[in-house]
């Protein structure tokens, strides 16, 4: 498969749908009724160039987030993560700062997610401290959702 | 609250139940010597010791603040002062009234919203009611809002959970209306104002359809395990409001006999208590932290109730007394159940170590 260059000199001038390369007006493919752009005309000139390597507190960010996937809402049987009540999650040299809200004040649900939410982070390679505290603002909102969490309560994404 | 101070509360409200479920067999005539001089409180023992200290303990736990805890603690007096028949302890009932109606204040300072109005309103329907009946008046002539405090309780809950999936904002509003008018017609009745049983009727099996019609149960019913339970608690819950709300409408509210036993069965059997069975293995982990995790065997004691419900019900409208006694043993035995179910399910995830129903665990 030919490989598209990085940085063509007239990336305006091709479709860059396939692997075809037709010219831009072209679109005897019948594919679309526009031409589709190169990724340096979306992105910019530095759209591939190599991202920082990551620090080990962003590596354990990401750890972490995916970790508080396994803690549900047991009420609908979301994670807290699609759910959208994890407000805030910082990692420091090892110490996570956790901002959950719920979805409302009147649930008792808050301190047994927070304990959970705490083992799970604990259980993380490196992590020593979590501290976890309750958000009230701004109140939770279902545009706080995620889509993965709408399509398993079968609302529109 | 500390783990102990959970469990000897739920204990004695289990304890509180037991009394509460004998003297409801008494009162049906099944023979029981063991609790036939409370067959008279049955439903105060139900409805103040058992069912409200459940919720006021759930949203003193949702407060997390020591004071709250007064609501759960002064309803289990209630109960203890109606299974002792100590006169003295009675007014408790009015203070835990009042007690939730102060965390409810708190809990909408924490974040005003309108479901939280609605919990506010429902528990001040609860303290007009309460404080009426220490002061002498009958169960009949408070229970419609001891009634609409359970019915704004869990429509406020649902209507939280409506957000999830956002239904027609006309929809939600009508909801709230017809809450706010149940809280306004009960009080006009407590007050001795006329009020009409039938339309109050008219406005319950319109909460229970829409339930039916737009409650996230709608969603969560094709989803698996715990999620999908507690969504056929909620629409079976909802049915039963439905049908207390076309009973009402056709018969009215008789102070005494078969359709009284009918319709209040009907609310707090078949909404309020399938809605605890439902709410019971999300709550219990947070309230207690005991692992209750979901195995499908609790399946069976709402079979139960539900079939022993439609049982007394058929019975009270048709006046054939046994199958009303058949219905209301087999409710008592869907408590059991109940119980049984949930250590059953306790031992069978201990054994199988299911990370994934092991919500409350740690």
């Amino acid at each position: 498969m030919a490989h598209p260059p990085t940085h063509p000199a007239h990336p305006e001038r091709v479709c860059w749908g396939c692997d075809q390369y037709c010219p831009a007006d072209d679109l005897t493919c019948g594919k679309d009724t526009v031409r589709t752009p190169h990724p340096v005309e979306l992105f910019g000139d530095d759209w591939n160039a190599p991202s920082e390597p990551e620090s080990p507190d962003a590596i354990t960010r990401s750890r972490a987030i995916e970790a508080l996937r396994s803690v549900l809402d047991p009420e609908v049987g979301i994670n807290i993560v699609d759910l959208g009540v994890l407000y805030e999650l910082s990692v420091q040299a090892g110490a996570i700062r956790v901002g959950l809200t719920l979805t409302s004040p009147a649930c008792p649900l808050g301190a047994q997610i927070q304990r959970e939410v705490r083992a799970r982070l604990l259980a993380l390679k490196g992590v020593e401290r979590v501290e976890v505290a309750e958000i009230w603002d701004p109140p939770w909102s279902a545009e706080r959702m995620s889509d993965v969490a709408r399509s398993a309560l079968g609302v529109g994404a | 609250m500390s783990k102990l101070a959970a469990r000897a509360a739920l204990i004695t409200v289990a304890a509180i139940a037991l009394v509460a479920v004998f003297a409801g067999l008494a009162r049906l005539g099944i023979p029981l010597s063991f609790a036939g001089a409370r067959a008279g409180v049955h439903g105060p023992l139900f409805v103040l010791g058992v069912f409200f200290t459940l919720i006021s303990l759930e949203r003193a736990v949702a407060l997390g603040a020591a004071l709250g805890y007064l609501a759960p603690v002064f309803g289990l007096c209630t109960g203890l002062s109606l299974v002792t028949d100590w006169a003295p302890l009675r007014p408790a009932a009015a203070l835990a009234a009042l007690a939730l109606v102060l965390v409810n204040v708190a809990l909408c300072r924490k974040q005003a919203s309108v479901h939280m109005a609605l919990m506010l309103v429902g528990s001040l329907n609860l303290l007009a009611a309460n404080a009426a009946w220490v002061t002498g008046s009958a169960v009949s002539d408070v229970v419609p809002s001891w009634l609409t405090f359970f019915v704004l309780t869990i429509v406020a809950e649902r209507v939280e959970l409506a957000r999830f999936v956002a239904p027609p904002r006309a929809a939600v509003r009508a909801l709230l209306l017809l809450s706010f008018l149940v809280a306004a017609l009960t009080v006009l009745g407590l007050l001795g104002l006329p009020s009409s049983e039938r339309a109050l009727g008219l406005l319950l099996a319109l909460i229970g359809l829409w339930l039916l019609r737009y409650d996230l149960a709608r969603r969560t019913v094709r989803q698996r395990g715990l999620p999908r339970y507690a969504a056929l608690c909620v629409l079976s819950g909802a049915g039963w409001l439905v049908f207390a709300g076309l009973l009402l409408v056709a018969l009215g509210l008789p102070r005494v006999g078969p359709t009284y036993d009918a319709i209040l069965h009907a609310v707090f059997v078949g909404f309020v208590l399938s809605m605890v069975f439902g709410h019971a293995p999300v709550i219990l982990p947070a309230v207690a932290r005991i692992a209750l995790p979901f195995h499908r065997v609790l399946y069976a004691p709402l079979l139960v109730l539900h079939i022993g419900l439609l049982a007394r019900c058929s019975g009270d409208l048709a006046l054939v007394p046994w199958l009303r006694q058949a219905g209301g043993l087999l409710n008592a035995l869907s408590l059991l159940a109940f119980v049984a179910g949930a250590l059953w399910a306790r031992r069978h995830a201990a054994a199988s170590h299911d990370p994934n129903h092991a919500f409350g665990a740690v």
